[in-house]
C-alpha cells in the first residue's frame, strides 16, 4: 500500500536537525510535539494521541456509507486497527502540515482502498455475499485515489503547496508563511506544481491509469 | 497558441478537480467528527497499546547512531591532526573527479535472523531522496516493500514490524532529485537479511 506522503509529512524532528534542507515550518505545532513526544514513548502525549486517533474509525465509517456500505460493522473494527497500525508506522514522517486527524483521513481512505481492491481480486463467492451491503456505489473522496497517487509522486514542496492550497484551503499569502517564501514565489511555484500534476497524470492516463480531466 | 490554450482549459479542469476533491474531503471529515459512535471506536486505546507493547520507543535505537557520530568526528578530527603533522603533498585531482558527494547506500548493523532498523545513505546536501524497497529473487524485482516517498534526510527508519514479514532477500532503489524534481543520481543495493 502507498502512503500518504503528505508533503505534509517529512522526517521526525531529529532527522529534521540532520536534514540537508527543511521544506517546511509546521503550523500544528502541537500536534507536531504529540506525534513526536509519542514516539519518543512520553505516556501523557500517547494519551493525546490516542484522543487524535478517535477520528479514525468515524472517518472510516463516513467513507463505508458514501461507498455504499461495503464493509460490515466487523470488517470495519479491522479496518480501523489496521490504519491505526499503519498511521503509527509511519508517524515518523508527520510534519506537522495538517492536523492529525486530517493527515490520518488520508490513511483511512488508503486501506479502505486497499482493501476494496483486494475484496475486488477475490471470487466473489468468498467475501462479497459474507458483507452487509451492496458493493461500491461511487461518490466519495476514494474515487479521487489516482489525484492523490500523483501528488504522492511529485516532490514533496510541490505536493505540500498542492495540498496546502487545495485540501487546506489556504491562500498564496498563508502558504507563503507556512513555506517560508515570498507570497509571489507561492503562486509561481504552485502553477509550476499543478504543471508537473496536470502532466504526470496526463502520463497516467495514456498509459491507461485513469485520469478524466 | 492552440496547445496554449489547451493546457490552461487542462490547468482549469485539474483545480477544479483538486477543487473538489478538496471540498468532498472536508465534508467527509466533518461528517465523520459528527459522529458519536463508530465501529471500532472503543478499540482504538486498545489497539494503540498493543502496537506500542509490541515495539519499543522509535528512537530507542539512535544512541548508536550518536555514539557513531562522535567515533566518526574522532576520526576526522584525529585525520586532521594528522594531516597538520605530516609534510604537505602536492594533491591530485580531487572532489568530484573522486567521486565525493556520490550517491551510496550503507547498511547499519543488525542482529542475526534480522533486518536493520533503518537504511542510510550518503550522497549531496540539498537534495531530497526517494527510496523504494522491492523483493529480490532470482535476479528479478518483486513486490514492492516500501512505497516510494520523498526523504528529506540521509536515513530513513525501517520499524521491526513492518521489516519482520519481509523475504531474505530485499533491493533498495534510491533516487536524489532536486527541488525542480529532477533526478541527480540514483544508487541500489541489495540486502540479504543477516544472519
Amino acid at each position: 500500500m502507498s502512503s500518504p506522503d503528505d508533503a505534509l509529512q517529512t522526517p521526525r524532528s531529529s532527522e529534521v536537525e540532520a536534514a540537508p534542507a527543511r521544506l517546511q515550518i509546521a503550523s500544528h505545532e502541537q500536534d507536531l510535539h504529540t506525534a513526536r513526544e509519542a514516539l519518543g514513548g512520553s505516556l501523557p502525549a500517547r494519551k493525546r494521541f490516542v484522543e487524535h486517533m478517535r477520528c479514525v474509525p468515524r472517518y472510516l465509517c463516513v467513507l463505508n456509507h458514501r461507498l455504499g456500505r461495503p464493509f460490515s460493522d466487523h470488517e470495519l473494527e479491522d479496518l480501523t486497527q489496521e490504519t491505526l497500525v499503519e498511521i503509527w508506522r509511519r508517524l515518523d514522517s508527520y510534519a506537522g502540515l495538517a492536523s492529525l486527524p486530517t493527515w490520518a483521513f488520508r490513511f483511512c481512505q488508503q486501506v479502505l482502498s486497499s482493501r476494496l481492491r483486494s475484496r475486488r481480486r477475490r471470487p466473489a463467492s468468498t467475501e462479497l455475499f459474507e458483507s452487509e451491503g451492496s458493493p461500491v456505489a461511487p461518490g466519495t473522496s476514494l474515487d479521487f485515489e489516482h489525484v492523490h497517487n500523483a501528488i504522492e509522486r511529485l516532490p514533496a514542496r510541490d505536493a505540500a503547496i498542492i495540498r496546502l492550497k487545495h485540501f487546506e484551503e489556504l491562500t498564496f499569502e498563508q502558504i507563503a508563511e507556512r513555506l517560508a517564501m515570498p507570497p509571489s514565489s507561492a503562486k509561481a511555484d504552485y502553477h509550476r506544481s499543478i504543471e508537473r500534476l496536470r502532466e504526470l497524470l496526463d502520463v497516467w492516463h495514456r498509459k491507461g491509469e485513469g485520469w478524466t480531466p | 497558441m492552440s496547445k496554449t490554450m489547451s493546457n490552461n482549459g487542462e490547468h482549469d479542469d485539474l483545480t477544479r478537480l483538486l477543487d473538489e476533491v478538496g471540498r468532498r474531503e472536508a465534508e467527509e471529515r466533518r461528517a465523520g467528527d459528527a459522529l458519536e459512535d463508530a465501529p471500532g471506536l472503543h478499540d482504538v486505546e486498545r489497539v494503540l497499546e498493543e502496537v506500542w507493547g509490541s515495539s519499543p520507543p522509535k528512537r530507542a535505537w539512535r544512541w548508536p547512531l550518536y555514539l557513531g557520530l562522535l567515533a566518526a568526528a574522532a576520526a576526522v578530527i584525529g585525520l586532521m591532526l594528522f594531516r597538520l603533522e605530516s609534510p604537505q603533498k602536492v594533491t591530485g585531482p580531487a572532489g568530484e573527479l573522486l567521486g565525493d558527494g556520490d550517491l551510496v547506500i550503507h547498511r547499519p548493523a543488525a542482529s542475526p535472523g534480522q533486518w536493520p532498523d533503518h537504511v542510510a545513505w550518503s550522497g549531496p546536501k540539498g537534495l531530497e531522496y526517494v527510496l523504494r524497497i522491492v523483493e529480490y529473487a532470482d535476479g528479478a524485482e518483486g513486490r514492492e516493500l516500501f512505497a516510494p516517498r520523498a526523504i528529506i534526510a540521509f536515513e530513513q527508519p525501517l520499524p521491526a514490524e513492518v521489516t519482520r514479514s519481509w523475504p531474505d532477500k530485499i533491493k533498495l532503489l534510491l533516487e536524489a532529485r532536486n527541488k525542480e524534481g529532477a533526478e541527480q543520481g540514483a544508487a541500489e543495493a541489495i540486502w540479504e537479511r543477516s544472519r
